[in-house]
């Protein structure tokens, strides 16, 4: 496993790249995406192994998160686990670039590491065969080594995926045989499905199952089926994922996907 | 699939969005889709890597098990996989910000064979749900104890025996409809094991007092109460192969002599509790 993800203290990782022959720059990688050049020379520093676990274990774990009034956006969130009361003292010492290094912690990439180090204690695979581990790293293996996707930089805006997904499934067959027994706008409340081994399986609702599983990115997916199942068959149905922390003055609300209907 | 009976969506116990979606703000993102023929489904999505590839598992999910099973008195196991990929730069000359690709999405499915059931521990559950599909390579909640069997709701177990009353008999805590029953074996930390016994026969009676109870090995904690089943987990593991002790010596502790301590206690499901 190779991170990039800011540990204890970047300067800390410095120094320790440093010692092992290997260079770490917190620059903006040239615009023009050449991987030669000013990059030449320059390698990925990995973490140590000991160091990565120690970072892994102080993931915190899925707890109510609060907030004190006032705080900023330039602050660290506090669920990230290189704030533990344990480095403070280290990061007070050391210099920071803290764009740099809040950059990094707001990236699509860290926050989906963290989301899936925190999903690890929750959830588990039944038996040997992880088919959802596979389709999502088949994804992301091979956009990630498209050019556009294989770094990012504070100067320029993220790259986007557009992806077309074929599936041989219709969801209005099992809906209009359902339907005298649930409305499509309860099927995701109503359904119980079934998921896992034989020896070792779980009925949930959809919502249920989708909210455990994909807790960030599960709302749009289930506001698009919702749509899906509810307009006529051919029609098109779009859902723009728009979701946000509403940060009150000590708790959490959240705002689903507003849904919007296109023909 | 199955259809709960319920006025309200459920409460939610094990996980709570609004507090988990602070790990990942996954901000830009859109989703169209359209059922384009009585088979096929297209969906397009617009957002970063980690985006996309998460809706690729959440669609493969969504299909494998929002689907009728062809089997009504089987069921069926479902595996989704990724049979094409195709990824490309529109116009790589000026490294475009956009990448592009097509994905087609399969299954593999598996008639769950008469027998196979019973050959897997913790997997009787099966002959609760015929004509269920169940979608494999998928992960669960974690728990405890391997092979343990099927995690349900309290009040969807309810539903599929025809009950809705819980009862503390003496130590035993019963859930018994007219020709099936579950019974609690085992409480471990906020996690329930149920044992479902059965008449043998739709019209012949089961009794809180079947011989089949004696033959369990029940550890309860002492003055468990009730209302606890609503907070906890619920799990299925019963065995068609369990040892049959009827005409078998059965220890002293099981016979049916009269508990005076014995009592019934019981509180009702509703649709709250699934």
């Amino acid at each position: 496993m190779r991170i990039l993800a800011p540990g204890p203290s970047i300067e800390h990782h410095k120094e320790l790249a440093e010692d092992k022959g290997v260079s770490i720059s917190e620059k903006d990688d040239d615009d023009d995406g050449d991987d030669g050049g000013a990059r030449s020379g320059r390698q990925t520093f990995q973490k140590p192994l000991d160091m990565l676990l120690v970072w892994v274990d102080s993931v915190e774990p899925l707890t109510r998160i609060t907030r004190e009034p006032g705080v900023t956006q330039d602050e660290p969130p506090a669920t990230d686990p290189t704030y533990n009361t344990q480095n403070q003292s280290v990061e007070k010492a050391l210099p920071r670039d803290s764009d740099y290094d809040l950059f990094i912690r707001e990236s699509d990439a860290y926050q989906w590491l963290l989301s899936r180090i925190r999903q690890h204690s929750q959830i588990a695979y039944p038996e040997a065969k992880h088919s959802m581990f596979e389709i999502g790293t088949h994804l992301r293996d091979r956009l990630r080594a498209q050019k556009p996707l294989s770094k990012i930089s504070r100067r320029r805006p993220s790259s986007q995926v557009r992806m077309k997904f074929d599936v041989n499934w219709n969801p209005l067959l099992v809906i209009n045989e359902k339907s005298c027994l649930c409305p499509p706008s309860e099927f995701i409340h109503k359904v119980l499905v079934l998921t896992g081994s034989l020896s070792e399986a779980q009925a949930t609702t959809v919502r249920e199952y989708v909210d455990q599983t994909w807790p960030a990115t599960g709302a749009p997916i289930l506001g698009l089926l919702e749509q899906l199942i509810s307009v006529p068959e051919g029609r098109e149905c779009s859902c723009t994922s728009a979701l946000r922390l509403l940060l009150s003055n000590a708790n959490i609300t959240f705002r689903p996907p507003t849904t919007t209907q296109s023909i | 699939m199955l259809i709960l009976p319920l006025d309200h969506p459920p409460q939610r116990r094990a996980f709570e969005p609004g507090l988990l979606a602070t790990s990942f703000d996954a901000t830009a993102g859109i989703l169209t889709a359209r059922i384009v023929s009585s088979s096929l489904t297209t969906v397009e999505a617009t957002g970063s890597p980690y985006f996309v590839s998460e809706i690729a598992e959440q669609i493969s999910w969504l299909a494998t098990t929002i689907r009728s099973c062809p089997k009504t008195q089987s069921s069926i196991s479902c595996e989704p996989r990724v049979e094409i990929l195709d990824i490309f730069l529109p116009n790589e000359e000026h490294a475009t910000t956009e990448v592009v690709g097509s994905c087609k999405i399969s299954f593999d499915f598996h008639e769950i064979e008469d027998g196979e059931e019973t050959s897997v521990p913790g997997s009787c559950w099966t002959a609760l749900l015929p004509g269920s599909i169940l979608a494999r390579g998928y992960p669960i909640l974690r728990r405890t104890e391997p092979n343990s069997g099927l995690e349900i709701p309290l009040g969807a177990m309810a539903f599929l025996i025809r009950s809705r009353q819980v009862v503390k008999w003496g130590e035993r805590i019963l859930m018994k409809a007219f020709n099936s029953m579950l019974a609690v074996t085992r409480v471990a930390g906020n996690v329930v094991f149920w044992h479902l016994l059965s008449s043998g026969s739709p019209t012949e009676r089961i009794s809180y007092v079947d011989l089949q109870l004696d033959g369990l090995d029940m550890k309860i904690p002492d003055g468990y109460p009730l209302r606890a089943l609503e907070g906890s987990r619920h799990i299925i593991g019963w065995c068609a192969n369990a040892k049959e002790f009827c005409g078998e010596s059965v220890p002293i502790l099981y016979t049916l002599l009269p508990n005076s301590e014995r009592r019934f206690r019981s509180t009702y499901i509703d649709s709250s509790c699934v």
